[in-house]
């Protein structure tokens, strides 16, 4: 979950602004609490094991959350 | 106590440079390196470190090189992956491994086991079968440069790839079957040819440090930070990636100090015993994995030294620094 809420963080560091993020409940929940998005912009995971980002022109990325 | 697997034994390629300062150059050149016929004293390679180097390019542009090992050693088709491009996000982005973010231009790594034929570099795939780790920036982009010095040492299941910008700026990478478990559990422990496969890297915008084998979250360990030094490997049998690295630095750094040391005073090659992460820098110490297999610390040694008994190598010196001592690690040469 660390893992997770850094690269979110070093996306938005990169320069691209978030539109929306597909990942598991407890890392959405870790990610409006580190203030990084709101509630609106967590959606449910498409797999368990990564996050996707997709951001406002469309662009979509993803990563392999490690445990 | 697990059987033990094979050791393993590095032949020293002969050192390539880019050609020029884009990521197809710096990919270009690790490519050659590998993939030459010879080794760095012009006798050719072993077969048994014969492994498969294929230049994956779009346009006749470099943008990956899948590494397989030998396939007579039985293994569950690893294949470990250096890709990069320039404008990392066109046409598709590839996956990475958190906490990492695909950035144009930037050397990554990455493994995928159990792989079939070649799909694509970026695919959530890129074997097209089995279990991708995802790619961790392996060096950092300001290497891309033709002064860069490449130098690769290729064993039977690993790869280590030194990237040598100035005597003492560099990047490592270090990725393959990595890991020898504690016991013979191929189910829970390891996978099924007794490995644990992964990868260790110096990170996508930091030079190995100088004080690496005293520093805690240092190379071989894991910090949490993006972009940084890193090591993960597959939790046996899944695609579930873990966070780990070594369990141990030392106390005051490499040098002559008696932890490197035997009675008569010679460096002992120090095994690297690796632990998952849980969640701080430099915090192996969650679960035990193995021990890192081919890689042993010593003390202070100038990089590019060797060890020999006659004219036959026995050891490889690999150290931050080209022209002077400096924290070290030593790789067992093919004799």
């Amino acid at each position: 979950m660390t893992a997770a809420v850094e690269w979110v963080q070093a996306m938005q560091a990169d320069g691209w602004t978030v539109d929306y993020v597909e990942v598991p409940d407890v890392v959405g929940a870790a990610l409006v609490e580190a203030g990084l998005l709101t509630p609106e912009q967590v959606r449910p995971a498409r797999e368990s094991d990564r996050i996707y980002l997709t951001t406002t022109d469309a662009v979509e990325w993803d990563a392999i959350i490690a445990q | 106590m697990a059987f033990p697997v094979p050791a393993l034994t590095f032949v020293r390629c002969a050192d390539t440079s880019p050609s020029g300062t884009a990521i197809e150059n710096f990919l270009d050149a690790i490519y050659n390196a590998l993939s030459a016929a010879n080794d760095y004293r012009g006798t050719a390679k072993p077969a048994t470190h014969a492994w498969t180097f294929t230049r994956r390019q779009v346009l006749s542009v470099t943008n990956a090189i899948t590494c397989e090992p030998p396939a007579a050693l039985g293994l569950i088709s690893p294949v470990v992956i250096i890709a990069g491009r320039t404008l990392v996000g066109t046409p598709t982005s590839p996956t990475m491994l958190a906490p990492d973010t695909a950035f144009n231009s930037v050397c990554n790594i990455g493994i995928n086991k159990n792989g079939g034929v070649y799909n694509s570099w970026d695919a959530a795939l890129p074997m097209t079968s089995g279990q991708f780790s995802g790619y961790y920036r392996g060096v950092y982009s300001a290497l891309n440069a033709t002064a860069t010095i490449i130098r690769c040492f290729v064993s039977q299941e690993t790869l280590f790839i030194q990237c040598i910008g100035s005597a003492a700026v560099q990047g490592w990478m270090y990725a393959g079957a990595l890991l020898q478990s504690y016991t013979n559990d191929t189910s829970l422990c390891s996978e099924t040819d007794n490995r644990i496969y992964g990868m260790t890297v110096s990170g996508g915008t930091s030079s190995v440090p100088a004080t690496w084998l005293a520093t805690t979250g240092s190379m071989f360990s894991h910090t949490i930070t993006a972009s940084t030094n890193h090591s993960a490997v597959f939790q046996p049998n899944t695609s579930t990636v873990w966070a780990c690295g070594t369990r141990t630095v030392y106390s005051t750094g490499g040098g002559t100090i008696p932890e490197t040391q035997d009675s008569s005073g010679a460096y002992i090659g120090d095994i690297m015993d690796f632990g998952r992460n849980i969640g701080t820098t430099g915090a192996n110490t969650g679960t035990r994995l193995g021990t890192l297999r081919g890689v042993y610390r010593v003390g202070n040694v100038i990089s590019g030294r060797y060890l020999r008994s006659g004219a036959t190598d026995l050891y490889h010196y690999v150290s931050l620094d080209t022209s002077a001592v400096a924290n070290a690690l030593m790789l067992p040469a093919v004799s």
